[in-house]
């Protein structure tokens, strides 16, 4: 408080006016913190609040996560893109029941499995083509290397494709996602010890269609 | 010799084997070459990548998501989706009910009974229905339900549970309105017609 404020109020003065100091809410949570500087917990309560903004941040920071995920079971850049904005509905509508339990990137990824294996039973996956891929940013710098990894991905991926359901959701959390044993029974709604079961026949399969493939 | 089990193979190549189970793995032939496989496997895996998208992608798939999440309402507000979904159903069945309950009121007064008229009969109990209260034989949608129903065996296990009030079936089709009759006839007329009988509309086909 200045000396002259502190002045007046020790004299009894009142201003006759007010002054009413309103925080700009535009980009802040409700403590006047960004929201981006927000954990996941905090942008979820805002959201909750009513600041639909706080899931902007809620899908910048996952998105990728998701597209990736989504692309892994369904292999075309169009529908992993389908497939994540669906995800994010999903995740927006049952945000009132996420109970923190899990973090909410396991919450978005039991989301996310469940919409895959929904979506990709309903119909034959497509073989993987260099076409399906979205466009690279990266320069090439070995033509010849980057088509025989290309075609080894493609080759890696129809046969995680052709998986069994579980054992493919396990595989891909597990390989391309790197969640723990832990979180991919969370994410899956089932054991640790299922989850490696899963986890090792996945792998013995994969080998084993991998070598009928090259055969 | 007990070999490794597929979840302590799975610890094993992942390095998470405690030291007992390395050191079986180490002495075992069959539990070594079976972790070698999978460890190889897992390597030619986790080697293909997902194509990155362009960067601009992302803002674009953020922005269709935030159109998105803003076409629906808040989360609190969830029902309402609901509530305009149910909105025309439910008024069509506001106005079905006023209209069954208008006519069955029109119709239950006899001519020239002016609505004062002393106790009704359905002030009466229920069990003191007869069937005079019926509805007449000239009734069609009567007629069809009665046909229709002729050759339904109500001891069937399904209606094993109802409860067994001599007249009750005949007393709650008596109290339905016209139009509720009708429907039900038509629902009566769709369950009972077996699924594999020709299609009339196509019979000259």
């Amino acid at each position: 408080m200045s000396t002259r404020a502190a002045e007046w109020l020790a004299r009894g003065i009142q201003p006759e006016w007010t002054l009413t100091v309103v925080a700009s809410t535009q980009d802040e949570s409700g403590d006047g913190r960004p929201l981006a500087d927000l954990d996941d917990r905090g942008l979820i309560d805002a959201c909750l609040a009513g600041r639909v903004d706080a899931f902007d941040v809620i899908v910048e920071r996952h998105q990728r996560a998701v597209y990736q995920l989504c692309y892994r079971f369904v292999r075309t850049h169009e529908d992993a893109s389908d497939l994540s904005q669906e995800v994010f509905l999903r995740a927006f509508r049952g945000l009132r029941r996420f109970r923190g339990d899990s973090t909410l990137s396991t919450w978005l990824y039991r989301i996310g499995v469940n919409a895959c294996l929904n979506s990709v039973s309903g119909r034959r996956a497509p073989e993987t083509s260099l076409e399906d891929a979205p466009p690279l940013v990266a320069a090439v710098a070995d033509p010849s290397a980057t088509m025989i990894q290309a075609e080894q991905g493609a080759r890696v991926r129809s046969a995680v494709a052709r998986l069994p359901r579980k054992q493919r959701a396990t595989l891909i959390l597990r390989v391309y996602h790197e969640l723990s044993h832990q979180e991919i029974a969370a994410a899956l709604g089932t054991s640790v010890g299922a989850v490696k079961a899963n986890f090792f026949h996945a792998l013995a399969n994969l080998k084993k269609l991998l070598a009928a493939e090259a055969r | 010799m007990t070999h490794l089990s597929p979840e302590q193979l799975v610890d094993l190549v992942e390095a998470a084997a405690p030291a007992d189970q390395v050191a079986h793995a180490a002495s075992c032939e069959t539990c070594r070459t079976q972790a070698d496989a999978l460890r190889e496997v897992l390597r030619r895996a986790a080697s293909d990548t997902v194509p990155e998208p362009s960067p601009l992608f992302w803002e674009h798939m953020a922005a269709r998501v935030g159109a998105a999440v803003r076409r629906e309402h808040a989360p609190g507000a969830a029902w309402t989706i609901w509530t305009w979904r149910w909105a025309p159903m439910t008024a069509v069945a506001v106005l079905v009910l006023a209209v069954g309950f208008g006519t069955s009121m029109w119709k239950g007064l006899p001519r020239g009974m002016p609505v004062t008229a002393g106790p009704s009969a359905s002030a009466a109990p229920a069990s003191a229905a007869t069937d005079e209260d019926l509805p007449s034989q000239d009734d069609p949608s009567w007629n069809l339900i009665a046909e229709l129903s002729a050759d339904v065996v109500f001891d069937d296990e399904i209606f094993a549970e109802l409860p067994e009030a001599p007249g009750l079936a005949d007393r709650a089709l008596q109290q339905l309105t016209e139009p509720e009759r009708a429907e039900l006839a038509r629902i009566l007329r769709e369950e009972m017609t077996p699924s594999s009988a020709p299609d009339p509309k196509r019979a000259g086909d």
